[in-house]
């Protein structure tokens, strides 16, 4: 993505209150994304990620703030945001009584693809990358939950919209389906220019991918940057995982070394990144059966702010 | 870098309202048979209750009860399941799933009248019909029928659209519909001549849209009076539109902002366009 390429989004001191509830959704959000570039959005459950989203694609109304996409106010040009943005949410998918065939035909066709047989083969072309050709003429409901997964996916896909939401697209997938996806978005973004906008609990996977990263919490963005800025913030602490068996004790490790969770002589740590050398003098590594080390993940970054 | 549609891009309202309509059919291709029998069970059990009592009454009260029945009909096919399905696609994401759409809130309500509508068909054959021979009453087809019959599904089947669209759950918007029909059934002379009914229940029946359904039903199908059955009509659609308005204006959809906040983010537009 160039560096000077124009805003896909502006959001500026987004803030939305639902009646009823104690707390703000969302408070004072601000992010820029450009287009072309692949963005994650993080955060735990109720940190406000859904009704971000929902105010970015101008479902619902933030009670303070702007949202441009493209340059127009995403509330005074519904039909443009409509036109350019394709939005898969986490939800059930809202097609399950037509075939794959039907479900992915009517998107293309109701997303502005004006003729018929355009639509048509439209709806061809996306089974075809997504691999779903031979379930064309099966039911939504009686898909796998990973089969349906894809099926959203590809009625997302259909009208090429330049700019693409995705709540968790890789859920309910198998490990392979899960790889096809992620090269498949990879390739909508770098080959094609798509701008991305991923929301996943997925930071591992995720963090292949996505150029940049916010992380929201309690409906605040607390974190915005590139992955290896963020980590970078972590990156005094060095993560252990230890495997001890059944005759090592907890107390073979020194005090030095910061221990975040046990179980069934596994051992999850954390070590300043100084005091690293003491380590491998004062402990043989070799003894335990399994010992690995790394630097802060992005979800080590999430994690920290959750 | 992707480039942007154009906001002409996407359906005119009628080719979304096809395409809607087509959706609507198909969630129902496997199940409408069922559908029309739930929806002949009340009415054909209203004729035969309410017919024995109505035979002691004359022709009059048995046409009533036929006109009533079909109503009824209308009510448990449209209104009732509308509503139940408007529910059902706003808690199962397909409000926000068509929202996310270039695709009109209009062509939505539309498609959805238009298949119940259709799939009400039978039901209100059936029972016209079956409804005819067992009360005895013959039928005499104006040329106002289909246009009567049209006018007196469509109250009950944007009432249904407002009231599911209005529920936090398809419980609430079932026993609520369901309330409703027997409430527009029992309020004034839908299936009972006014004469065997109270004055109140009369009076009150002037603002229910059932009753004008009944009486048009009666005018253009068992004893046709032209000028009758045309100011039923005139008044089932005022009806219509007073409860398109109410649905098409108070369904959720998109978050709208107002002509004003609309005028000053033109108004930003061009100060931009200034600038650069």
């Amino acid at each position: 993505m160039p560096e000077d390429a124009p805003y896909a989004y502006e959001v500026e001191g987004l803030y939305k209150h639902y009646a009823g509830t104690p707390e703000p959704a969302n408070a004072d959000i601000s992010f820029r994304i450009r287009q072309g570039e692949f963005f994650g959005l993080l955060g735990s459950n109720g940190a406000g990620k859904t009704s971000l989203v929902k105010q970015m694609i101008g479902l619902v109304r933030p009670d303070g703030g702007t949202v441009r996409l493209l340059g127009r106010d995403v509330f005074t040009h519904p039909r443009f945001t409509t036109v350019n943005v394709g939005y898969m949410p986490q939800t059930a998918f809202a097609l399950n009584s037509l075939t794959v065939r039907e479900a992915v035909y009517f998107s293309a066709h109701l997303r502005g693809m004006a003729s018929r047989a355009t639509a048509k083969r439209e709806r061809d072309a996306v089974l075809e990358l997504l691999g779903l050709g031979h379930l064309a003429g099966k039911v939504a409901r009686q898909l796998s939950g990973g089969e349906r997964r894809l099926l959203q996916i590809a009625v997302t896909l259909t009208a090429s919209p330049p700019v693409l939401i995705l709540d968790e697209p890789t859920n309910e997938l198998d490990p392979s389906r899960r790889r096809q996806v992620w090269q498949l978005l990879r390739d909508l973004n770098q080959r094609d220019g798509r701008t991305i906008i991923l929301i996943t609990h997925n930071a591992i996977e995720a963090e292949q991918v996505i150029e940049r990263v916010g992380i929201l919490k309690a409906g605040r963005l607390v974190a915005l940057g590139a992955p290896a800025e963020l980590k970078a913030s972590l990156r005094s602490q060095v993560h252990l995982s230890i495997t001890l068996d059944d005759t090592q004790p907890l107390g073979l490790l020194p005090d030095y070394v910061h221990v975040q969770s046990q179980h069934r002589g596994r051992v999850v740590a954390l070590v300043d990144a100084a005091d690293l050398p003491h380590l491998t003098k004062d402990v043989n590594l070799a003894q335990f059966p399994e010992f690995t080390m790394h630097t802060a993940t992005l979800e080590d970054v999430y994690v920290s702010y959750a | 870098m992707s480039a942007t549609r154009d906001e002409k891009l996407g359906l005119g309202l009628a080719s979304q309202v096809w395409d809607l309509f087509h959706i609507q059919l198909t969630n129902w291709r496997w199940s409408w048979p069922q559908m029309v029998l739930t929806g002949m069970l009340a009415p054909l059990v209203s004729i035969a209750a309410l017919g024995l009592f109505a035979r002691n009454s004359g022709h009059g009260a048995t046409e009533y009860v036929l006109t009533g029945s079909v109503t009824m009909a209308i009510l448990f096919e449209t209104q009732n399941k509308i509503a139940s399905n408007f529910a059902f696609m706003r808690g199962n994401g397909a409000f926000e799933y068509y929202a996310a759409l270039p695709v009109r809130r209009e062509a939505l309500i539309l498609a959805t009248l238009g298949a119940f509508s259709l799939l009400s068909l039978p039901a209100v054959a059936v029972t016209l019909l079956l409804g005819s021979a067992l009360l005895d009453v013959p039928l005499s087809f104006s040329p106002l029928a289909p246009v009567a019959l049209v006018l007196a599904l469509l109250p009950s089947a944007g009432l249904g659209a407002f009231i599911g669209s209005r529920s936090a759950t398809i419980e609430q918007a079932s026993s609520l519909s369901l309330a409703t029909t027997l409430l527009m059934m029992a309020a004034g002379p839908v299936a009972v001549p006014p004469e065997l009914l109270p004055d109140a229940l009369t009076w009150i029946g002037h603002a229910n849209p059932a009753v004008y359904a009944s009486d048009s039903l009666r005018h253009s199908l068992t004893s046709p009076s032209p000028t009758s059955a045309l100011s039923d009509m005139a008044v089932l659609a005022a009806f219509s539109l007073a409860v398109w308005v109410l649905t098409s204006t108070r369904m959720h959809w998109r978050a709208r902002y107002g002509r004003r906040a609309a005028g000053q983010d033109q108004r930003a537009h061009l100060t931009e366009g200034r600038h650069t």
